[in-house]
């Protein structure tokens, strides 16, 4: 066999670099290629995607819009505040964080508890986490952070931001009217997705309902991050492009329907007496006070971790201040209802104004004996003198000759025992028992007539709101017009665009102008009239008003009797709720009032002197803006 | 004999401009660690004074030491696994005191400098050689690829093996048998994937092809991070480049590896396809240019050394570039000339030194 020679040698190794040569340059057009593409035909999809990495938009989140009572004065506002956030980085040494975490926490003065969950989020703080600002101290005032500032400069890592704090002026006395604000909790984050986890949300009154309104547009700052997510300064990576950083719009102004200074006089009224009072105009449905007592302080609610010990005084009172009494809690209508009941006699021929019952102090039905709050008897009624001197006898006979369906069905005409559909959360309805409703709830029993007559003097199973029992004044004064009451009357956006709510008339009733004005004057008797149950607690230096005393058993006379008399608390429950409602001046009528005093005892004697307060003060205020 | 100093600066050119752009390159990767680009300025003068030294010595001394330099190589690798350090989950440096040296990449010139020698010391039949004469060269060369392998690095191993076959098959190899190898290959890729490839480097591959396949939309693939990550990089490069020590991707550390295996994202984000058409011309015109010597050269020894050069460098290019813009799995292959790195530096220093040694003694004869 051939051996070839060094010359033939190089040249096969030549011939065979030649091929190599070729798959070189096919593998490089195969890299050219590959980069083209990259580059050029994907470039602008790889160049979103790098500013995507290095982009991180931060929301800026906006001051909550005020609240305004319609006499002007703020009764929810936001005011500045700082936060102290440290850079859990500079906490991250174990070994020195307990010590770090004590020194910091005795300059910036927070509680032990504070202290500890501070420690504990700390040392649980991994990855990207401790590049992110976690929240130490917020609500500081501007004096207490220039005091702090200096100490701070010793402590590295630590952020001063200025933030928000939620501030209602008028403390307990607009409570229920605002309602007050807290943190998103985790369990919620998912229904209120378009705001930031850390954000507080209305959480009753109009800070809940009008909570679009009032949270305002969130501004955006947009930062440069690096790969495990710090902020960098590089100006040039924006390439000029970067999205302008665009600031937080306050929210929206609410301009709530109620005048302070009635709140302030229901509030003073009230004193220790649980209960509600509201003022509705009666032309146009605009609550113009609605005060529950005892009542909240919103300022110590609305913040980022509410303290246990206010918390639990507030949740476990059992004068439930949080309860706004006025929508929320349902009471016997007691007395306040016969106007309904006579306006449903006269309205399907029951009564006249001039038939007349014989009062004899009881009335035997059957076995049972059912008896006038006066025993004495009222001798011949009418229907003026059954509504004037509240004459239970004259209703039990009334019912005679009127059925329980007419009588419900005229109640609910008046919106009673249904929901207002007034403009804040957690309205309740309460009941109107009919055929149907003892049928749903008390299956067995039969409706005999003594069920009837105790619906028609507002007891029975008969539960209404106190806003119920005002409007109802109001519709009795406006000729029988129900209008949805409500508690904001306009909205003014950051852009200074004004909407305005509209009243909104529920229903027209169709009632005879004669029978209202026959139930009205009765009413205008009850307070201006020797006689009268309000007579003696009526005052009378103002225009003279219409109204209706009440004074509501919680329960029969019977069962409180087997109470034990040592037992104070359960005798002073159950005493009889007073109740009062009106509306002023009698002629031309303005507003409606009603007032329900819990364990009252005397509609007249309790509940009036508080109506009449507000319709002093309304009046009063009035005659001076004219 | 004093030799006369010549140069050949076809050679010399491209080879310091692709040296300038890369450090160019490193001081934008290395902006947080200006240390680290302090030591490869010194890599860099070690490898210029070793090209110089490797020039103007004499060839034949490199292959009277070809095997010896051989058998010290193993030795060297069998130590490392011994007593070598560790860093990153692999043990592939011995610790010299002031520097890290990489054993397997000075065996990337052992192995070219054996084979040469070998083959030359061969004669070739007509017909070309059959499997068992080469089957000293072949088993010698699996023996640093099993020990590299060993260490792991599966790249290093696979790309010594690649070089090694290219300069056999430079030679005459039967045409028979030169059938047999290739049917060899076929048959010993599904093996390597059964036995040879480790989990995580099977899922790499399968990654990469699905990714490759889907055009980058999956990016749930927590694997193909680094692929991304530089992808991105070199796409957002576009025509010309963010500039500069600009490059985002750089600056803020999106890239891994950003100085080592990856420092090619690094020059193509900032200097865009522009850029990168200039660096792979280099390259390219580099790699053509080892190969033109060869029909200059009247031996074989010298002309497998070039064949073995330009070999290595266009592998390392290859799996580099291909590995930076997501067409092969991630490998730990540096990218020459370009990458930080001693060892890295001073082997293509010798690679390179040879080439030119070469070159420059074959100019007139």
């Amino acid at each position: 066999m051939k051996i070839l020679d060094q010359n033939q040698e190089v040249k096969n190794i030549i011939l065979k670099t030649r091929v190599l040569k070729y798959v070189i340059f096919i593998s490089f057009v195969v890299l050219f290629s590959r980069l083209f593409y990259l580059q050029i035909i994907k470039g602008e999809h790889y160049s979103r995607r790098s500013r995507v990495n290095f982009t991180l938009t931060e929301r800026i989140p906006p001051p909550r819009g005020d609240i305004v009572s319609s006499d002007g004065k703020l009764i929810a506002t936001t005011l500045p505040s700082y936060k102290i956030s440290v850079i859990p980085l500079f906490f991250s040494r174990p070994e020195t964080l307990s010590e770090q975490v004590d020194r910091f926490a005795s300059v910036l003065d927070i509680s032990s508890s504070e202290k500890t969950r501070l420690h504990k989020s700390l040392s649980e703080c991994r990855g990207s986490c401790r590049y992110r600002a976690m929240l130490a101290k917020d609500e500081i005032s501007r004096e207490k952070i220039v005091r702090l500032s200096s100490y701070l400069t010793n402590f590295p890592g630590v952020i001063i931001s200025s933030s928000y704090k939620r501030y209602y002026p008028y403390k307990d006395k607009a409570a229920h009217i605002t309602g007050y604000i807290s943190k998103i909790s985790p369990s919620e984050i998912e229904d209120f997705s378009q705001y930031d986890p850390e954000n507080f949300i209305g959480r009753t009154g109009i800070e809940r309902s009008y909570q679009k309104y009032l949270h305002g547009d969130y501004g955006e700052m947009s930062h440069i991050i690096d790969h495990i997510g710090r902020k960098i300064e590089m100006p040039e990576a924006t390439m000029g492009e970067f999205p302008e950083h665009t600031k937080a719009k306050k929210g929206a102004t609410v301009v709530s329907t109620i005048k302070t200074y009635l709140q302030e006089t229901a509030a003073a009224a009230f004193g220790d007496y649980s209960g509600s009072a509201v003022v509705i105009e009666v032309n146009t449905g605009k609550v113009l006070a609605l005060y529950s007592n005892p009542s909240f302080d919103p300022n110590l609610l609305s913040k980022n971790r509410i303290p246990a010990r206010i918390w639990n005084e507030y949740s476990q009172s059992i004068l439930r201040p949080l309860t706004n009494k006025a929508i929320q809690q349902t009471y016997f209508p007691g007395s306040t209802y016969k106007a309904v009941s006579a306006l449903a006699g006269l309205h399907y021929g029951a009564v006249t104004p001039e038939r007349t019952f014989f009062c004899a102090g009881c009335l035997l039905l059957g076995n049972e004996t059912k008896c006038c709050w006066n025993r004495g008897g009222h001798h011949y009624v009418n229907l003026k003198k059954a509504i004037k001197e509240s004459c239970d006898i004259y209703f039990y006979h009334m019912v005679n000759d009127l059925d329980i369906e007419k009588l419900t069905h005229f109640s609910r005409l008046f919106q009673l025992g249904r929901v207002t559909g007034i403009d804040l959360p957690g309205e309740v309805g309460g009941i109107i028992p009919d055929r149907e409703w003892f049928r749903v709830n008390h299956p067995g029993t039969r409706l005999t007539k003594g069920v009837v007559m105790n619906i028609s003097i507002g007891q029975g199973d008969l539960r209404t709101t106190p806003l119920q029992l005002a409007s109802l004044y109001a519709s009795l004064a406006n000729n029988g017009v129900v209008y949805r009451p409500r508690i904001v009357e306009k909205i003014i956006t950051n852009e200074g665009e004004t909407i305005k709510i509209p009243s909104e008339v529920i229903r027209v009733l169709d009632i005879e102008q004669k029978h209202l004005s026959a139930i009205n004057r009765a009413l205008y008797s009850v307070a201006n009239e020797p006689g009268g149950t309000a007579f003696f607690h009526a005052d009378r230096t103002i225009p003279l008003s219409a109204g209706k005393t009440g004074t509501s058993q919680i329960i029969s006379l019977a069962s409180r009797k087997r109470i034990d008399p040592a037992d104070d608390e359960r005798l002073n429950m159950t005493r009889d709720d007073a109740l009062y409602t009106a509306f002023f001046p009698y002629e031309n009528p303005e507003i409606a009032v009603a007032v329900v005093v819990e364990n009252g005892e005397h509609g007249g004697s309790v509940a009036a002197p508080i109506a009449y307060k507000l319709m002093r003060s309304y009046h009063l205020r009035k005659s001076v803006e004219r | 004999m004093i030799q006369k100093l010549k140069f050949d600066y076809s050679i010399i050119i491209p080879v310091v401009a692709i040296l300038l752009l890369g450090l160019l390159s490193l001081n934008s990767a290395l902006i947080h660690r200006p240390s680290l680009f302090n030591y490869q300025l010194i890599w860099a003068s070690l490898g210029f004074i070793t090209f110089l030294s490797v020039s103007f010595s004499d060839i034949r001394m490199w292959e009277r030491i070809a095997i010896p330099l051989y058998i010290a190589n193993i030795i060297l690798l069998i130590l490392v696994l011994i007593i070598g350090k560790r860093i990153g989950g692999a043990q592939r440096w011995l610790d010299l005191g002031f520097m890290n040296f990489q054993v397997s990449e000075m065996t990337k010139v052992s192995i070219i400098l054996f084979i040469a020698h070998r083959l030359n010391m061969k004669p070739t039949l007509e017909d070309g050689y059959n499997l068992f004469d080469i089957f000293p060269e072949a088993a010698a060369t699996f023996l640093a690829m099993g020990l590299i392998y060993k260490e792991p690095d599966l790249g290093s191993s696979l790309l010594i093996g690649g070089v090694a076959l290219i300069m056999i098959m430079s030679s005459k190899i039967n045409r028979k048998w030169l059938l047999g190898i290739v049917v060899i290959l076929i048959i010993s890729g599904p093996l390597i994937w059964n036995f040879v490839f480790k989990e995580y480097q099977k899922k790499r591959v399968v990654a990469l092809v699905t990714m490759i396949v889907s055009d980058g939309s999956d990016l749930s693939q927590t694997s193909l991070y680094h692929t991304n990550q530089s992808m991105i990089a070199v796409g957002s490069g576009q025509r010309t480049g963010k500039g500069y020590k600009k490059g985002t991707q750089n600056i803020l550390r999106f890239i891994p590896e950003h100085h080592t295996d990856f420092i090619f994202s690094v020059y193509a984000e900032e200097f865009g396809f522009a850029g990168v058409s200039i660096l792979l011309l280099l390259y390219l015109f580099l790699i053509v240019r080892i190969l033109n010597i060869i029909p200059r050269v009247k031996e074989k020894f010298s002309a497998l050394v070039l064949v073995g050069a330009s070999a290595i460098l266009w592998i390392h290019i290859m799996i580099n570039i291909g590995m930076v813009t997501g067409i092969l799995p991630v490998v730990g292959i540096p990218l020459p000339l370009f990458s930080y790195g001693g060892s890295s530096m001073v082997l293509i220093s010798v690679i390179l030194g040879l080439v030119h040694n070469i070159s420059v003694n074959n100019r007139y004869i």
